[in-house]
């Protein structure tokens, strides 16, 4: 009975430190739907874990680089342009999903008027486009626009030819109008860019979202829990109705980490 | 709770929200110069200098009716063009479109606000560089923010408008005399309504054009709608104006509607509280477009929620106007405590909400002093420029790069 309490206690112990959880976005963005998914799933399993509301990337950095109690934070690849926070083998967590960059167009399959004009997110750096001038050797006008949203509101009045979006916004688009993806694997009827274009030096690039778990005594544990939540039925039902690709384990913690380093410097303006 | 929700019934609810916020915003705007959010500052303006001179009641009767006549021509005019959607959202935010929108408004404001023009300039000019503070995501970089994390982050609207507009008024003299509540009957202020109907009609045409410019839609349409019947008007800028007023108000509704046009047709959010929707659509695998309402048969309820909520904010706000008064006539001896306590409560939670009170309170005591200095000048162009900057400056970059 003794060695029973004190084994409860112990595994109370495992659990009981309060684990702070950053909401380093603003509602609505995936930084912020992430986050709350994650606090319904860790209070579900009974942890106790205290919101903070940092709304800001900034702020975030900050929140996270000061903490000295066990903490968590979602982020993304991309979102080092704005504010940079060194991923390491310390401080990374895990990696939530990669979701590729889709290219589509309601008036052309592939790139083939002589100029082209395209949008995109003025958070994404502009060597992507200079690149694919380069390597389709046409001239290729890209027009920033100040967020997702808008860009796709853009796409609809045809003042756009083509348009370069994260894949999660591709549900929003006329059925058919992506023709290509970057990465490895075609995704629904988007074709793998390097198909097309294999010497294009972005055909690759996609979002790395992942976690950062700073202060745990025990990374592993941490990390098994970040990635049960991920697997979690709304977690993956949200990554999957997204068509973003998720890990299946923790066993690679180090090719999930360099991959997010090398999102970094791809992302990097 | 919202996440147990189905797709009929979170929209419902959003849209109910939207609504009734608008009636009640006009109260606290009329009564204690305090703005609900971002389009109520016309209700401010003229409102609570009408509440000063007694017309409070009747100010909140108007603006009720204003906005349900604005919101019940608007929702039949959007089902009669219901097959029309995309045409009408590929014509409205074509860029080309916006920015001849936005040249006009600006031009409009410099030209028919009551300060001279060149005065204009300067606080427009004042109020883009005061909202461009912080990171800027057109440049990647931080606009004289001297690395504070506050900064960073831009100056927050709230505190700046209470600063701007509600402290001068602080220190004016309110007329409890006139404000007595007895002295407005509710037939009368029905009555004074429909006498100015016209000016109703003209902001909800105003609003529905509006509307469809993003982000700053109800901003947009509230100040346009107050500007056009101020200048028709010719009154002197110390009178306030009913007929502004109502007709601000009524742009607002009108607009609230119609700016959820690219939500409902694309599940495209365009303000911040559509985004959370679309947001918790989307943890619950929820697709949201006009064509999964149509298949579901979702339209017609969608419709009728409208016309429900338009006249659930009918009923809440009049009989909380009466009680305003009645408290306003009890604590008449102390009205500016009373109203620099609520000022200060409501400044401290917002703060809160973003874990940043002590900035809050500082751009606040700024800008209240900026406000005071300028209590002679009409600071609605600066308070204007300084809602729309980011959108104006996304157009302008657009078009630059486009044509350019």
């Amino acid at each position: 009975m003794k060695y029973l309490i004190v084994l409860l206690f112990l595994s109370f112990g495992a659990t009981a430190d309060t684990i702070n959880l950053i909401v380093s976005g603003k509602a609505g963005g995936t930084f912020h739907t992430r986050s709350m998914m994650m606090y319904d799933y860790l209070t579900h399993q009974g942890h106790d874990v205290e919101l903070i509301n940092a709304g800001d990337h900034a702020k975030s950095k900050h929140a996270l680089i000061n903490s000295d109690t066990p903490t968590i934070m979602p982020w993304m690849d991309s979102a080092n342009v704005k504010t940079l926070i060194e991923a390491n083998p310390d401080t990374f967590g895990i990696l939530d999903y990669v979701s590729p960059i889709a290219f589509c167009s309601t008036k052309y399959k592939y790139f083939q008027p002589d100029e082209i004009v395209i949008g995109y997110s003025a958070s994404w750096p502009n060597k992507i486009f200079k690149s694919l001038a380069y390597t389709i050797d046409k001239t290729v006008r890209s027009i920033p626009f100040k967020n997702s949203g808008q860009l796709v509101l853009a796409f609809q009045t045809n003042d756009l030819d083509y348009i370069a979006v994260s894949l999660s916004k591709v549900k929003k688009l006329p059925t058919g109008s992506c023709f290509a993806v970057t990465g490895h694997l075609p995704i629904d009827d988007m074709q793998p860019l390097k198909n097309a274009l294999p010497d294009y030096d972005y055909r690759f690039i996609s979002q790395h979202a992942f976690w950062f778990a700073v202060n745990f005594d025990n990374q592993t544990a941490i990390r098994q829990l970040l990635l049960d939540a991920i697997h979690s039925d709304e977690y993956s039902a949200w990554v999957d109705k997204s068509k973003f690709i998720a890990p299946v384990s923790i066993d690679n913690i180090d090719d999930q980490l360099a991959s997010v380093l090398i999102g970094v410097d791809n992302w990097s303006k | 709770m919202l996440i147990q929700l189905d797709l009929i019934s979170l929209l419902c609810f959003y849209i109910g929200l939207a609504n009734v916020a608008q009636f009640t915003g006009s109260v606290t705007s009329i009564y204690f110069g305090i703005p609900g959010e971002s389009n109520s500052v016309p209700a401010v303006i003229e409102g609570h200098r009408l509440s000063r001179q007694g017309q409070g009641h009747s100010a909140i009767v108007g603006t009720g009716l204003g906005s349900l006549l604005a919101g019940t021509t608007s929702i039949f005019v959007l089902m009669a063009l219901s097959g029309y959607y995309n045409s009408i959202i590929s014509w409205f935010y074509s860029i080309n479109n916006q920015f001849i929108l936005f040249v006009t408004v600006f031009i409009f404001f410099i030209i028919l606000t009551s300060n001279r023009w060149y005065t204009n300039i300067f606080i427009m000019v004042f109020g883009y560089l005061i909202s461009r503070i912080g990171f800027n995501d057109w440049t990647g970089e931080y606009f004289l923010s001297f690395d504070n994390l506050s900064l960073g982050t831009g100056i927050p609207f709230f505190p700046v408008v209470l600063g701007i507009l509600v402290v001068p008024n602080l220190f004016k003299h309110y007329n409890f005399e006139l404000a007595d509540y007895t002295r407005e009957r509710l037939s009368d202020c029905v009555v004074k309504f429909f006498k100015n109907v016209q000016y109703s009609f003209v902001g909800t045409f105003i609003g529905m054009v509006c509307g469809l410019v993003p982000a700053v839609s109800t901003v947009l349409a509230t100040n346009v709608a107050h500007k056009i019947v101020r200048w028709y008007e010719k009154y002197p800028n110390n009178i306030p104006s009913y007929r502004a007023l109502i007709s601000a108000e009524s742009a607002n509704n009108s607009a609230i509607l119609v700016t959820l046009l690219p939500l409902i047709v694309l599940g495209i959010p365009i303000t911040g509280s559509e985004a959370l929707l679309v947001s918790i659509l989307e943890r619950n695998v929820i697709d949201l477009n006009w064509q999964v309402i149509v298949d579901n048969n979702y339209h017609i309820m969608l419709f009728a929620s409208v016309l429900m909520s338009l006249c659930i904010g009918i009923i809440v706000s009049w009989p909380l106007s009466t009680m305003l008064q009645r408290i306003i006539m009890f604590a008449k001896d102390y009205f500016s405590i009373v109203i620099a306590i609520i000022l200060v409560c409501c400044l401290m939670y917002v703060g809160h909400t973003v874990n940043d009170i002590a900035y809050y309170l500082l751009v606040f005591v700024v800008f209240s002093v900026v406000g005071w200095v300028c209590r002679n000048i009409n600071m609605i162009p600066f308070i204007f420029v300084f809602l729309v900057q980011e959108q104006v400056e996304s157009v302008m970059i657009v078009v630059y790069n486009m044509y350019i």
